[in-house]
């Protein structure tokens, strides 16, 4: 039951009455600056049936629990999968009537792009949204935006099965062990979604319409991605491979351009792709969380 | 007149051992910005005018005073001095501009729940967010949430949605989510004002009960009677500033003096 705003000194008194087993809070005015970062971690884990029930309870109010919630997280991906289909069917030319394994390419991107989308966007207003929470009850504040991220990993998990069954019927692509590599990647991909959707959370505090810039950006950006094309052209010995170094700036180059190889082609990716996802992913989450949890302390007074 | 018994002003007051809370030369000023949200637009527009962005509402100003171990603290003042902003500090929501507090013992705040957290959610499902939010265990605040259901009184409300809730009923379900979180230190802004004259005799009743066990309790209430009767030390704030650290009745005379309506009968059946 220890708090972190200004660090907690547990006192343990030489009295032994039992009214003074308990600790000692200290809150003082240091208002940046990191707090005891151990402490803090262990207080997150201690507080995580928070963020699982505050997101199971977002994830409830958003009826998403019903049959035709279910039904709508499994629809909503797929039409925009049918959408951006159709796009790149009419701008590359190709036979609709043949487009069966590029459907599938398609949702296998763009369902794990929505999960990054799905905790940025919930991230960026986790903070400004919380209410009630931040203004009245003391707790580790980067339970927010990882709420956020837990609700887009559990609406990412029912579009799985969709993708298998498409990959079943519209593609030929080889079933293989290889597939599991994908749990590897879709790794990645949440460690980097929590340490976005804590930066943008903390940045929406200070800048209320960083929001409404975001979908723009998370759009270009997935544009920029493996989503809707695969990375070969890119790749050492592609007809592009001039940009290869260019890519890897990108970190879904990387964790998008993985997961697809792994379980969209079951094929080993390239080494590269293993080390650089994995050194975005860490990179983001310590910037993210790290300047979350400097500044969390600031945020109650400017809510 | 509701609160006539009071004995939580028989438990003694311990000087002996550190104080409960200690608040040393506080100060919280909030910073707000003049638009209605801040905005990168807005930044960059006032980057190019070169005005400043904030505005500082000081809500605490070098607030000094010790609560010792057996004491319940009734704090009053006008609107705006200053009272839920040192509550949200004690609790540990709002964090100091200067000075310093000191807390010993485990915090259980009726400012926590006092509309709950989302009024989609039912009755129980805030109850149990807040329980976790607070560092209970599952099994903790599953078991916490049928004692508060049955204290709350509020029958088959408890499982519904927050927005079919009379104020009455939310400020019940607040008070008895105070009372059940085992608190060492008890903290009740303004929560008693809402419910009916029944629950309020079985909410002094609780507040009782709870003292015996409670480190220390404060209360902020608007309601001077409920002050004079429950407390058996108050403090007046004025504007951030405070006015007068005494026992109940004199804190009260002075600060009912100093708004010049006297203790009039409104004011005592307003609790
Ligand atoms: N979130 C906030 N942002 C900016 N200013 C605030 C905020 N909350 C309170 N204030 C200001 O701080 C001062 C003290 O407010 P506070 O709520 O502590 O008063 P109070 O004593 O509880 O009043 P009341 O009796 O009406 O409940 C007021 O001037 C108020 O305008
Ligand atoms: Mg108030």
């Amino acid at each position: 039951m220890r708090l972190l705003r200004g660090g907690v000194i547990l006192a343990k008194t030489a009295d032994q009455r039992p009214e003074l087993r308990d600790e000692l809070h200290v809150y003082d005015a240091r208002r940046h600056g990191l707090p005891d970062l151990r402490q803090y971690v262990r207080d997150l884990i201690g507080r995580w049936p928070f963020a699982a029930e505050f997101s199971r309870s977002s994830i409830r109010s958003a009826n998403t629990d019903t049959v035709f919630g279910q039904l709508w997280l499994v629809l909503n991906p797929t039409l925009l999968a049918v959408v951006y289909f159709i796009l790149v069917v009419i701008l590359t030319g190709k036979k609709i009537s043949e487009g069966g394994p590029l459907l599938v390419q398609i949702c296998s991107g763009l369902f794990l792009f929505t999960l990054l989308q799905g905790a940025a966007s919930a991230g960026a207003g986790s903070v400004t949204g919380g209410g009630a929470l931040i203004s009245r009850m003391a707790f580790p504040r980067l339970l927010m935006p990882l709420a956020a991220v837990r609700t887009a990993f559990y609406r990412f998990l029912p579009t799985l099965p969709v993708f298998f069954l498409l990959k079943l019927v519209f593609s030929d692509t080889p079933w293989g062990w290889e597939m599991l590599l994908g749990v590897y990647f879709l790794v990645l991909m949440v460690i980097f979604s929590a340490g976005l959707a804590a930066f943008l959370g903390a940045l929406q505090v200070y800048f209320r319409d960083a929001s409404s810039f975001l979908p723009y950006f998370l759009r270009i950006w997935m544009y920029l991605s493996p989503v809707l094309w695969l990375p070969d052209p890119f790749m050492p010995g592609g007809s592009k491979s001039e940009l290869y170094l260019l890519m890897l700036f990108n970190p879904m180059f990387s964790i998008c351009g993985g997961w697809g190889e792994a379980i969209l082609s079951s094929k080993v990716s390239s080494l590269t792709f293993f080390i650089v996802g994995l050194a975005w992913s860490i990179v983001m989450l310590l910037v993210g969380s790290l300047f979350f949890v400097a500044r969390e302390r600031d945020f109650s007074v400017r809510i | 007149m509701i609160f006539l018994s009071a004995s939580s002003q028989g438990k003694a007051v311990r000087t002996d051992i550190p104080p409960a809370v200690s608040i040393q030369d506080l100060s919280i000023t909030y910073r707000t910005t003049f638009e209605k949200v801040p905005t990168l637009r807005s930044a960059i527009v006032r980057l190019g005018r070169g005005e400043r962005a904030v505005r500082q509402i000081k809500a605490i100003q070098n607030l000094s005073f010790d609560v010792p171990v057996g004491t319940s603290l009734g704090i009053i003042g006008a609107n705006g001095a200053g009272k839920s902003t040192l509550m949200r500090a004690v609790a540990g929501v709002l964090a100091p501009s200067s000075g310093r507090i000191e807390v010993r013992g485990r915090i259980s705040s009726l400012l926590a729940l006092g509309v709950g957290f989302n009024s989609k959610l039912t009755g129980r499902e805030n109850v149990v967010l807040g329980g976790l939010a607070q560092g209970m265990s599952r099994s903790e605040v599953a078991e916490r949430a049928n004692q508060i259901a049955e204290f709350a009184d509020i029958g088959e409300f408890m499982d519904m949605p927050l927005i079919t809730y009379s104020s009455g009923m939310a400020a019940r379900l607040a008070f008895s989510v105070g009372v059940h979180m085992d608190p060492d230190i008890l903290m009740i802004d303004e929560a008693l004002s809402a419910g009916d004259a029944a629950f309020r005799v079985k909410a002094a009743a609780k507040m009782e009960e709870l003292m015996e066990s409670a480190r220390a309790m404060f209360l902020v209430s608007h309601s001077l009677g409920s002050v004079r009767d429950m407390c058996n030390d108050c403090v007046w704030l004025h504007k951030g500033k405070l006015m007068l650290r005494a026992d109940p009745q004199t804190c009260i005379d002075a600060y009912t003096k100093f708004l010049e309506v006297g203790e009039n009968a409104f004011t005592m059946e307003d609790m």
